[in-house]
């Protein structure tokens, strides 16, 4: 009854011939593959054969990765040295093979590099405006940097993470249908009206296809079908002056606030309110490098944790930077998140020194 | 339920055969097609020699049984699937994996796919540089020395 008798072929030592059939499958297929190969070999895979490279160099590629739930998250940092008129970017790698070749994950708690994260220096782009948390957000593979904190100007730099190369955005006419940010960039004559009346604003997160926008106490929301803007709210819950970072992941809002409380909230809940995360007093209590004593945060989404990053030297900062990834579970039917510390790494950055920094997530 | 099933027979682009549930067919979007569309008892599948068309039935039996018989332990016949699809893997050489793909992209089988990319995928990640990438696949570069070094230098940044 059962098909006819298989014998699986083994041929598990190096035979001298090579499989011959890789190159013969079509496109569709090689790209299915790649796409499944981390983003960090990219640049290897580029030297196997001008076909990987024409592959790779297109932007299908990144379609594919995305349909076939294949996307990585790949966290930027940038610092503030001293007499830099430009921040410094770096990113944070995932080390080669980690994911692969260790078993051991999760177990290992506070241990230094259990992250499996390593920094690598990206080129800088030319801009002098230093990102802020409130000015700087991810669309897709793309980091905007959105005008300067001080001066609200139009000027939109972006950052491709696919191929790390800064542009500025297109003009105004062209960002209008390519991308839907209510930035300057999609809609400079609105944004720009609302920010003539602040000096500050936070792009607080994007629910279902609207933009929610904070400037002072006010809360807007933008549609960037129609680019209307709505006030939500006279006074902003979610914006607090303890809050000092945000991130989005699943239209969840977490927070960090400036006395190193996690905080979250979510859309659905009433009146959107902040609560703390549960289960990790330990975490914010460690004598020498607890989060209490953080002087400065920095909080984003990694495929599906959260990745809190923050120093603690007060008075002199050195080149490294604390990060411990959490994962997260909903409970009581959605009324409390509890936190678990899955490791904590410290981060060293190939620098003397630097005055402040900042991270940003991006999916790719 | 039980007592009508219906038997399916398959054949080879090289003349094996081999005898399968209808249930097991119905894992291929193209062979449920043909088989609505033609309602003959035997379906002759060119494309496919009989050892990877073995392999396919092999899989698509496996992947039948749990489904059916999945009911309500679900997780743990998912568990054994994945063991069973990890051995399933494991016992293949690269050249099968390549014919399977090809062969589960003409049945529309997409899990089967979906696997099997993944296996390669798992290949390539594992080896240390391009050159050792272009042995384990077979690839013979075509890149001039200078065009190399210029691809070198674009990606410069991903290099430790």
């Amino acid at each position: 009854m059962t098909s006819a008798e298989v014998k699986p072929t083994k041929k598990k030592n190096k035979v001298p011939e090579p499989p011959l059939s890789f190159s013969s499958l079509p496109d569709e297929l090689t790209e299915n593959i790649l796409a499944r190969v981390s983003r960090w070999k990219y640049a290897s895979l580029s030297l196997v054969s001008k076909r990987f490279h024409s592959l790779l160099s297109s932007k299908e590629i990144y379609r594919t990765r995305s349909q076939i739930g294949a996307t990585e998250t790949c966290v930027y940092v940038w610092l503030k040295l001293p007499d830099h008129p430009c921040a410094s970017w770096f990113s944070l790698r995932t080390k080669p093979n980690y994911q692969n070749r260790t078993k051991q994950r999760g177990k290992i708690r506070f241990k230094r590099g259990s992250s499996g994260l390593s920094v690598e220096p990206i080129p800088s782009s030319s801009t002098d405006s230093f990102p802020e948390q409130n000015n700087i957000t991810t669309f897709g593979p793309e980091i905007y940097i959105i005008g300067g904190r001080y001066k609200p100007s139009s000027s939109v730099r972006i950052f491709d993470c696919r191929s790390h190369t800064w542009r500025d955005a297109p003009n105004m006419t062209v960002a209008r249908k390519n991308a839907p940010l209510p930035g300057p960039g999609a809609d400079e004559d609105e944004l720009r009206n609302h920010l003539r009346k602040s000096s500050e604003y936070v792009i607080v997160n994007e629910f279902e296809g609207k933009l929610y926008v904070a400037t002072d106490e006010k809360e807007f929301s933008y549609e960037p079908k129609n680019g209307k803007w709505k006030l939500v709210r006279e006074t902003s819950s979610l914006i607090s002056d303890s809050i000092d970072v945000l991130c989005e992941m699943g239209n969840v809002i977490y927070g960090c606030t400036d006395l190193g409380y996690l905080m979250w909230s979510a859309p659905e809940m009433e009146g959107r309110k902040w609560r703390e995360i549960k289960g990790l007093e330990k975490l914010r209590k460690h004598p020498t490098r607890g989060l209490e004593i953080g002087c400065e945060f920095g909080l984003v989404g990694y495929g599906g944790q959260l990745l809190v990053m923050w120093d603690t030297y007060i008075y002199k900062r050195y080149n490294k930077i604390w990060c411990a990834k959490i994962s997260l579970e909903s409970r009581r039917n959605g009324r409390e998140v509890w936190g678990k510390v899955e490791c904590v790494d410290l981060l060293t950055f190939p620098v003397k020194s630097y005055e402040r920094f900042g991270c940003v997530a991006a999916s790719i | 339920m039980e007592n009508e099933k219906k038997m399916i027979t398959l054949k080879s682009s090289d003349d094996v055969t081999f005898e399968v549930e209808e249930a097991v067919v119905l894992e291929s979007q193209f062979l449920s097609h043909l088989v609505q569309d033609c309602p003959a008892p035997e379906h002759k599948i060119k494309e496919v020699t009989g050892k990877i068309l073995s392999k396919v039935v092999e899989y698509c039996e496996k992947h039948v049984v749990v489904v059916v018989d999945g009911g309500d332990s679900s997780s743990s016949s998912g568990d054994d699937l994945k063991k069973w699809d990890d051995k399933f893997i494991k016992e293949m050489d690269l050249s099968t994996v390549y014919d399977l793909i090809a062969a589960a992209n003409y049945l529309n089988i997409q899990a089967l796919l979906d696997l099997m990319c993944q296996r390669v995928a798992d290949v390539i990640t594992a080896c240390k540089d391009h050159k050792e990438i272009r042995e384990t696949l077979g690839i013979v570069s075509d890149y001039t020395a200078e065009e190399e070094a210029e691809v070198l230098k674009e990606n410069e940044w991903a290099f430790d």
